[in-house]
């Protein structure tokens, strides 16, 4: 790492705050490309050289970067649904898939949920929202749950459907196609409250939504984390976002961490010239009354 | 859906009468003559005259096909203009082979396209991929009669393990036998549909892979094998149902084949001998009959598919 992107978090979360809810340790993944040449061996593209991170009980953290960054590997990294060629990603201190039985992901998977980026994409087209929002709680019943059965299942997907606004008898048993992209992303952070996570991992949350949308999609992710003292790790290349809901920022860029810090001082004063060229190229923030004064002093 | 499956019924019945109509037409166009082939060469025109007028021949086209639709409806699709048989009694004796034929053989053919196209989907990078790809390439390259010949000379020539062609005589009465006979026909028509299919269920589960819910799903605590057998065999059946339905009409083509390659007592056989006859009767009979199974085939895949998609379901068309 160079001088810019030394942090200061790590020492502050020690004295402040308990240890961390997920961290990841020199995370490193290389991807093999289709050959270009018959007789050379394959080129390979380090989507990943190196990452550190952590985030705390209830904390908040925006990953940042262009296309190409390293972001999407980070996040499949990070809910372990892909090895690591290096590295460690811990979850309260416990391996999260370095050791490569990924159906022992149970334990891990019942507090760490995910929100993807396209909701229409992520959501079976032939199940029925109830069935949609059941499924995690199925694959993840534990002996607590399982007690509960059928009807407290039911119960729970009702539960969770009103939590992001959705009037639970009309929707649970219609499909997706049927709803709009807000609703849809609104099913989706429902299915990913069901099962009780501690920590949501969202990949692009609104870029697939219209503009109009995002800002209730943002708030209902805002409150929702608040209200029930979720954890957030937002993937955006989308400043704005990171600033409304995160405390954190992680600037990714080649796979490698540019700078981090909070988001305050790295959104306001960044270190790093790249950092600062992504705020620069952030359009039409001025329109944007959240985020609008912020970026003043920037340059 | 009513209204869906009521549109669809209207167009299949307008498209089976489009079929006969065609069917009686195109047959009337081809040169020869019953009444001569009857006759023998050494008839006169008076006697000729008495056969044509005998089979109604010498009557309007529009009443000839009037008086056929009128009793293909009945069931009745005519008697053979040679021997004078009921068509459909024969065509009721000889499906009797090729409908076990076709159906065995689709059976056999799904059984091993569904999982080889999903491990070839699935290892699609691997060798194991590579080679279920390229055997299936081999296996749509090769002609059905060329495999057939080769299935024989293997199993029933150098092992004599299976007969080599026929159909027992007394037919189904000897079940084991029948079966033994039909065992090289199955695998010869099933390997050149499998392949076919194989590639489509190979394409459409590759396509589910990519798909942003199978990722979600094992996010969710699915296994990867979990979500593919949740997610992902259900949203891959959709192309794969399709081209089953038009594989079907190929199937029905690739039994006359392989009956005329194991010498069955079949539909297909049978098609063949009566076109070669000018037995007009029975061609139109027997064409109907095929049109008729595949416009069937086609409605229920039709309506299968909304059946199995949502998303298909709520829209009129």
């Amino acid at each position: 790492m160079n001088e810019t992107a030394s942090l200061p978090t790590a020492e502050t979360a020690t004295e402040t705050a308990p240890e961390p809810l997920l961290s990841a340790r020199g995370l490193r993944r290389t991807y093999r490309l289709p050959r270009r040449r018959l007789l050379r061996p394959a080129p390979v593209r380090q989507a990943l050289r190196g990452v550190d991170l952590e985030v705390r009980e209830g904390g908040s953290l925006g990953i940042v970067g262009e296309s190409g960054a390293g972001k999407s590997t980070l996040i499949r990294l990070l809910l372990g649904l892909d090895r690591a060629d290096a590295g460690q990603v811990l979850y309260r201190g416990r391996e999260v898939a370095g050791g490569g039985r990924p159906r022992d992901l149970a334990w891990f998977r019942r507090e760490v949920q995910f929100v993807p980026q396209d909701p229409l994409g992520s959501l079976d087209p032939r199940m029925r929202v109830r069935d949609i929002v059941a499924e995690p709680l199925e694959c993840l019943a534990d002996a607590s749950t399982a007690a509960d059965g059928k009807a407290g299942r039911d119960r729970r997907i009702d539960e969770v459907l009103h939590a992001v606004g959705l009037d639970a008898a009309d929707v649970r048993r219609r499909y997706p196609h049927e709803f709009s992209g807000g609703q849809r992303q609104r099913i989706a952070i429902a299915r990913a409250l069901a099962p009780r996570p501690r920590l949501l991992i969202a990949d692009e949350p609104v870029s697939a939504l219209d503009v109009s949308v995002r800002v209730q999609v943002l708030d209902l992710l805002r409150d929702l984390t608040a209200r029930l003292g979720l954890a957030l790790v937002l993937v955006s290349h989308d400043l704005g976002v990171v600033q409304l809901l995160c405390e954190e920022v992680l600037v990714l860029k080649d796979g490698r961490v540019e700078e981090q810090g909070p988001a305050e001082a790295v959104l306001r004063a960044p270190r790093s010239g790249y950092t600062r060229e992504l705020l620069a190229s952030v359009p039409s923030l001025a329109a944007d009354p959240v985020s609008a004064p912020r970026y003043g002093p920037t340059r | 859906m009513t209204v869906f499956v009521v549109r669809r019924l209207v167009l299949l019945v307008v498209s089976l009468f489009a079929a006969s109509v065609l069917t009686f037409a195109l047959l009337r166009l081809l040169p020869g003559d019953a009444a001569a082939a009857i006759g023998g060469i050494t008839a006169d025109e008076a006697q000729l005259r008495a056969v044509r007028h005998e089979l109604g021949l010498d009557r309007p086209l529009v009443q000839q096909y009037a008086t056929w639709l009128a009793d293909v409806l009945s069931g009745d699709l005519g008697r053979s203009q040679l021997n004078g048989t009921s068509v459909t009694a024969e065509l009721g004796e000889k499906a009797r082979v090729t409908g076990p034929l076709v159906l065995g053989s689709l059976a056999l053919a799904l059984a091993g396209a569904v999982p080889l196209g999903v491990l070839a989907a699935l290892r699609h990078r691997s060798r194991v991929g590579t080679g279920i790809s390229a055997a299936s390439q081999i296996g749509i390259a090769l002609p059905t009669l060329w495999v057939g010949l080769l299935l024989v000379t293997v199993f029933a020539v150098q092992n004599r393990r299976l007969p080599a062609q026929g159909f027992p005589v007394e037919g189904w009465a000897e079940p084991g036998q029948a079966l033994r006979s039909l065992v090289l026909p199955w695998i010869t028509l099933a390997l050149s549909e499998g392949a076919v299919l194989l590639r489509f269920v190979r394409s459409a589960t590759l396509d589910v892979l990519g798909q942003d819910f199978l990722r979600t799903a094992r996010a969710n605590g699915r296994t990867r094998a979990g979500a593919l057998w949740r997610h992902g065999l259900r949203n891959a059946s959709g192309p794969v149902v399709s081209v089953l339905g038009i594989q079907v009409a190929a199937l029905l083509v690739g039994a006359v084949v392989v009956e005329k390659l194991f010498a069955l007592p079949g539909a297909g056989s049978m098609l063949v001998a009566d076109v070669g006859n000018r037995d007009l009767v029975k061609v139109q009979g027997e064409v109907l009959v095929v049109v008729a199974i595949v416009l069937a085939v086609g409605f229920a895949v039709d309506v299968g598919q909304r059946l199995i998609d949502p998303r298909l379901r709520e829209t009129g068309r």
